[in-house]
């Protein structure tokens, strides 16, 4: 596993933001860190093994109704930088 | 009887002592301002809740009129709520998370919301968009962290109680470093509606207080089914203090023996004299090995699962429906500004590693082999528990780092710090309790019970604590 910093850049592309140089340089070292530990990891023998998801084994969703409760729109919408009316204004 | 039972009393013999009880509070909030603890003071609006507390409601519960903080990753209704992070610099929430409604009903008076690693992604407190929280005792030391805000104003008797969150040990950690209690439940035992997610599957809850008894007090207030947060758990016994019972110490606790050498040489002398002094008092502490190559996957595991976690928990926060918002010549442009300007670097970088481990090409080898890691880690502990009825742990591998160390990346965790994300990894409760000081810091040991063995861990806790009389 190695990874370059175009790629790391085109991750951040997909996750819509921009990272500084030095910090580009951080990932790329933490990068190389994981693999070497990620190889160590990997003579850990976990065939036939369920991935666990969740912590609890005993666990049972709380379930509900599915009641409409309503909401203020103006209260919902004013953390909202802009706004037209009852619209929230992308662009 | 400890801090809010003592409390309870003197507010019922001389209801005034409620509005004491405040003043006094915020009087030692105002002397660690430089900490850098606090981001919102409520002493105005606590002001006006003590005085609306009437006699009745304070005989009904012994939370009302105490003095608590909620780490701001807490949604409260009408104040702002930021998560440590810019984004978020004058998001308002429009309802109240669950905890925070349910201190509202049993009339607990919120006083201030605290400061923290942003959004909880952080363990040192050097990582909010509010500046680094400093160390009650030595403020060239970090608190610890996410929790960092908490942990100090609890130390500094600025609060009587707070609330908090832990997804690694952000409770239990920062207790350590400031010398005070912090207790994560069992998973889903508090509703974490209105908790800003970082890593659902490893989120908790947690408090912080002075002594275990004072936790035991709110916790018994804040544990509840809660039809909003679907991953509630419900125990087959109410928590109450007055149901607990003098914990037998003659049943087994065992420590994990590899883990010790791990510790920096006073702390290790300091846990190693309070694990004799404790068997010296009749606990039964036996040394075990904890499997190696699991104890030395639990750093990568942690990681890989809470980052990938994390990526998409906050994929929604865009600044256009809420949250700090730039300018942009189009959609795609407006977001990467909004995110860019929004996000610490500290949570661009487990992003980015977090949807590396979450892609296509890599979340078999990544994601997928370390959530079957975490179920090995999880076996393993589950298997001690058919022997023993706790698990103890050095509370942490050092005293509190000084900050300089931190920035500079000359702080490094080990194993022994590790080990207490097994708790998350597995949801069980966990404690971390006072037991002394190196070199003028807090140290302190950590307890660990099966899944639900919450009254187990905390009547164990108590057992400790009176014998170890940490002030």
């Amino acid at each position: 596993m190695k990874i370059t910093k175009l790629e790391i850049k085109q991750l951040e592309e997909a996750l819509y933001f921009r990272v500084s140089e030095k910090q580009l340089d951080e990932l790329e070292k933490e990068f190389i860190e994981i693999s070497n530990k990620m190889d160590q990891l990997k003579s850990i023998d976990t065939d036939n093994i369920i991935p666990m998801i969740f912590p609890l084994v005993d666990f049972c969703n709380v379930l509900r109704e599915d009641v409409i409760e309503v909401s203020d729109s103006d209260e919902v919408l004013s953390n909202s930088k802009d706004r037209f009316g009852r619209y929230v204004v992308v662009e | 009887m400890e801090k809010i039972l003592k409390l309870h009393q003197e507010f019922l013999a001389s209801p005034e002592q409620v509005e004491k009880n405040l003043e006094v509070c915020h009087k030692n909030l105002l002397k660690i301002k430089d900490t850098n603890s606090t981001l919102c003071d409520l002493y105005e609006l606590a002001k006006i809740q003590v005085r609306l507390i009437t006699k009745k409601e304070l005989e009904k519960n012994p939370l009302a009129g105490c003095v608590y903080t909620l780490k701001d990753n807490i949604s409260t209704r009408d104040i702002i709520t930021t998560g440590g992070s810019r984004f978020l610099n004058n998001y308002t929430p429009t309802f109240n998370a669950k905890v925070y409604d349910d201190l509202l009903i049993a009339n607990a008076v919120c006083l201030a919301k605290a400061n923290l690693d942003e959004f909880g992604l952080g363990g040192t407190g050097t990582f909010s968009a509010y500046g680094v929280v400093k160390n009650f005792y030595n403020k060239d030391c970090i608190a610890g962290g996410s929790s960092s805000g908490c942990a100090n104003l609890v130390a500094a008797e600025a609060v009587n109680f707070a609330i908090g969150t832990d997804t690694g040990d952000s409770v239990r950690k920062p207790a350590t470093f400031t010398g005070i209690v912090g207790f994560k439940p069992s998973y889903g035992l508090i509703s974490r509606y209105g908790v800003f997610p970082y890593s659902p599957s490893l989120d908790h809850v947690g408090i912080m207080t002075k002594h275990v008894e004072d936790a035991v007090v709110v916790f018994e207030n804040i544990i509840k089914t809660d039809y909003r947060d679907f991953t509630t758990q419900t125990l087959k016994y109410p928590i109450s203090l007055q149901n607990f019972v003098a914990f037998d110490k003659k049943q087994p606790i065992a420590l994990f023996a590899n883990l010790i050498d791990f510790l920096e040489p006073q702390e290790k002398l300091s846990f190693k004299n309070t694990v004799t002094f404790l068997k010296e008092n009749g606990f039964v502490i036996n040394e075990i090995e904890f499997p190696n190559d699991l104890l030395s996957a639990i750093d990568l595991t942690y990681k890989i699962i809470s980052y990938s976690e994390a990526t998409s928990c906050y994929a929604n926060i865009t600044g256009i429906t809420f949250g700090e918002k730039q300018t942009g010549n189009n959609y795609d442009e407006l977001l990467f500004n909004n995110r860019t300007f929004g996000f610490g670097d500290q949570l661009k970088r487990r992003f980015v590693i977090g949807a590396y481990a979450t892609s296509k090409e890599h979340s078999k080898d990544l994601l997928v082999k370390s959530q079957k890691i975490r179920h090995m880690i999880v076996a393993a502990a589950a298997e001690v528990f058919k022997n023993y009825q706790a698990i103890i742990f050095p509370g942490a591998s050092s005293v509190a780092p000084l900050i300089k160390d931190v920035e500079d990346n000359n702080y490094h965790t080990n194993i022994c710090d590790d080990a207490l994300v097994i708790a998350n990894l597995g949801g069980f409760p966990s404690i971390s309790i006072p037991t002394g000081r190196v070199n003028h810091l807090p140290v302190g040991i950590n307890l660990m019970c099966d899944a639900k063995q919450d009254q187990k861990l905390l009547e164990l806790a108590i057992a400790i604590e009176k014998e170890v009389k940490y002030e």
